[in-house]
């Protein structure tokens, strides 16, 4: 948002607007959906196994709920996310700013960690199977890999963007190692950080969809695959639609408000949504 | 601008503890109609308000001996009682009574 | 990297060129991780005592690797896995690029259909996976429907961001010089539209890519994820840890020559990114 110094009312009241009508329009797009959904049923007419309508679907969630598996599975969800990324991301901070901080361990680590993400978490889903059998070990130390690579490679690139002269000009005033790090290298890699975050909590979210179906008794991406096993498909719907509704509330309540707090306020980013 | 997400989690922990507190009353209310309260393992019969899915077979096996279902009635034996509370505190389990173990 | 960055004032001294000898030396360096991992692989089995299956030793992986090579098989499973990944992607740009500009042309149609998009964003891919097993069955159909719909939602976005987030007095000034329709078209909503969506390939084909090895895991009958997911039933590791291979080597094929030479020759020589 273009920076005003001061806000004159007649000015407010149209930009406002225009934000209420874009939520406004984007709230009757989602009704419009629905809407052209439940129509096309009669219209493909192949039955609730193979073409539910948003009325099962809406019927089947709060089956779900009233029985007591859906409060579950979320639970269970979002403990796994939680977990996998809390560990996946501190390991990666932590390891990406050691390894920074050494030129000659960037160097070398550098296409070891490329490689390693390249081989991308879900193909380690089958020797985790193997290793540790079915259930939340599996799951969580799959998301613990999915966070831990773009959190160390983003880190470390953002710790080698620490400009060397503020690093000599702080040690030259007495600087320790950690003030050196407080002051200077995590601020510089923070952007580095953030990014990181991003692409591991997005990748984190649909492997732990794809590991619960894989590997897991409860969960909302168990969820999904039981609904199609048992012949409940509109209860795969509601697996899906919460799953979406869950990535929007994670992005648009945690992701975006941190990366707009560390990243904008220092000015070192303009983020192209706010443009559009 | 980290209101957001802190109001987020807020809101999301308040819910939590709103629902564990639901819990615990709903739990109350239903052992109370055991009279006397339960010491020691022993059997009972768990209704629900609809037919049990394996969702909830497999939570209930957890808490004890799962014998046998019946209708919207899940028959259980040796549960102890602290597995019982927690049983209770599920807010689809209608109601509890003592069984006679067949 | 980021694009658009404002760096803040104090800017290092531009780095100077690696010598030759530096390049050997960097490159040297990034091997010993490597060489570290295949040594410690191999003397594992020397120092702690497990059953073979878990971890087989790295003869048995190159001996299978050379079998299943010659035997055709390795190769077949490459093949259908990026033939899908490839039919996937055609089906998926080639829709969502009009479709999206056609959306983002109307502001009001773009708002309405923005929040709808993300959604589906946020779903699209594995979560489909049992959805078009109902629809498809096992096989081809079901993994390339996957990977389509990834790629699509994926790219639709991106495109309509990316012609929302042309400047309106740019389209201001192209419609006030009698730029209508096709010209138009041509001639800003296109270009204008392109960073973004070539920035958004990559996560679109990086999202596809995963979504092709998960669906054939589930969903398949061959390919690199099927054969993966298979050996787990039969305790044959090695072919694991080699498909798990052949999938990071292939990753990193395609990052290296596809997406970096995209970006080389369109956007960074358009001087759109800073790197």
């Amino acid at each position: 948002m273009t920076p005003q110094a001061t806000l004159s009312l007649p000015l407010l009241r149209p930009r406002l607007r225009r934000r209420m009508g874009v939520t406004a329009r984007g709230i009757a797009g989602v009704l419009l959906l629905l809407a052209v959904w439940q129509i096309s049923v009669p219209l493909v007419g192949l039955g609730p196994y193979f073409y539910p309508a948003p009325s099962d679907v809406w019927l089947a969630f709060v089956d779900l709920v009233r029985k007591g598996i859906l409060p579950v599975y979320l639970a269970d969800s979002v403990m796994r996310y939680l977990v996998g990324l809390v560990a996946g991301a501190g390991l990666g901070i932590a390891f990406g700013v050691l390894i920074g901080m050494s030129r000659k361990a960037s160097l070398a680590l550098s296409p070891l960690f490329k490689f390693m993400f390249a081989i991308v978490e879900v193909a380690w889903i089958p020797i985790f199977v193997v290793w540790f059998g079915y259930g939340i070990e599996t799951i969580v130390l799959a998301l613990i890999y999915v966070v831990f690579f773009p959190v160390l490679y983003n880190t470390l690139l953002g710790v080698r963007t620490a400009p060397q002269i503020l690093v000599n000009a702080v040690r030259s005033l007495g600087a320790t190692r950690f003030q050196v790090l407080r002051l200077v290298i995590l601020p510089a890699a923070l952007p580095g950080i953030i990014t990181g975050l991003r692409l591991g909590a997005g990748f984190a979210f649909r492997g732990l969809v794809f590991a619960e179906m894989v590997a897991a008794k409860t969960g909302i991406g168990y969820l999904i695959f039981e609904g199609a096993q048992a012949q409940q498909t509109s209860r795969t719907i509601v697996g899906m639609i919460v799953m979406g509704l869950l990535w929007l509330a994670i992005d648009q309540f945690y992701l975006r408000p941190i990366e707009r707090a560390t990243i904008q306020r220092w000015g070192l980013t303009v983020d192209a949504a706010e443009r559009g | 601008m980290l209101r957001l997400p802190a109001a987020a989690t807020a809101f999301v922990l308040v819910a939590l503890c709103a629902y564990w507190l639901a819990g615990l009353v709903g739990a109350h209310d239903k052992l109370a109609a055991l009279e006397p309260p339960p010491t020691a393992r022993a059997d009972y019969r768990i209704t629900l308000a609809f037919a049990p899915e394996r969702f909830h077979q497999v939570l209930l096996q957890e808490k004890g001996r799962l014998v046998e279902v019946r209708g919207n009635t899940v028959f259980m034996k040796d549960v102890d009682p602290r597995a019982l509370r927690s049983i209770a505190r599920n807010y689809w389990v209608e109601s509890i009574a003592r069984w006679s173990g067949k | 990297m980021m694009s658009g960055t404002t760096a803040p004032t104090i800017e290092r001294a531009p780095a100077m060129p690696l010598r030759a000898s530096h390049r050997f030396d960097a490159a040297a360096l990034g091997t010993l991780p490597f060489l570290l991992i295949l040594g410690a692989w191999a003397l594992l089995p020397y120092v702690v005592d497990y059953p073979a299956y878990m971890l087989p030793s790295i003869g048995t992986v190159v001996d299978y690797a050379r079998e299943s090579i010659r035997d055709g098989s390795l190769p077949r499973d490459i093949v259908a896995s990026l033939g899908r990944l490839a039919l996937g992607f055609v089906i998926g740009m080639g829709l969502a690029i009009p479709l999206g500009v056609a959306i983002a042309l109307n502001r009001y149609v773009a708002d309405l259909f923005r929040p709808v998009l993300s959604f589906l964003q946020a779903i699209a891919g594995i979560a489909w996976v049992p959805l078009t097993i109902i629809w498809f069955g096992m096989g081809n159909g079901s993994v390339i429907f996957v990977i389509a719909n990834t790629i699509f939602f994926s790219a639709l976005y991106n495109t309509v961001i990316g012609v929302q987030s042309i400047p309106l007095a740019l389209t201001r000034a192209v419609r006030s010089h009698g730029g209508r329709g096709f010209a138009l078209l041509a001639n800003l909503i296109l270009p204008g539209a392109l960073v973004q969506i070539l920035l958004g390939i990559r996560t679109s084909v990086a999202y596809g890519w995963r979504a092709l090895v998960a669906s054939e895991m589930i969903a398949g009958s061959n390919g690199l994820g099927y054969m993966t997911m298979e050996a787990v039933q039969w305790q044959r590791t090695e072919k694991i840890i080699l498909g798990m291979i052949v999938i990071g080597v292939l990753w990193v094929l395609m990052d290296r020559l596809v997406f970096t030479t995209i970006e080389r020759k369109t956007v960074a020589r358009w001087g759109l990114l800073q790197r």
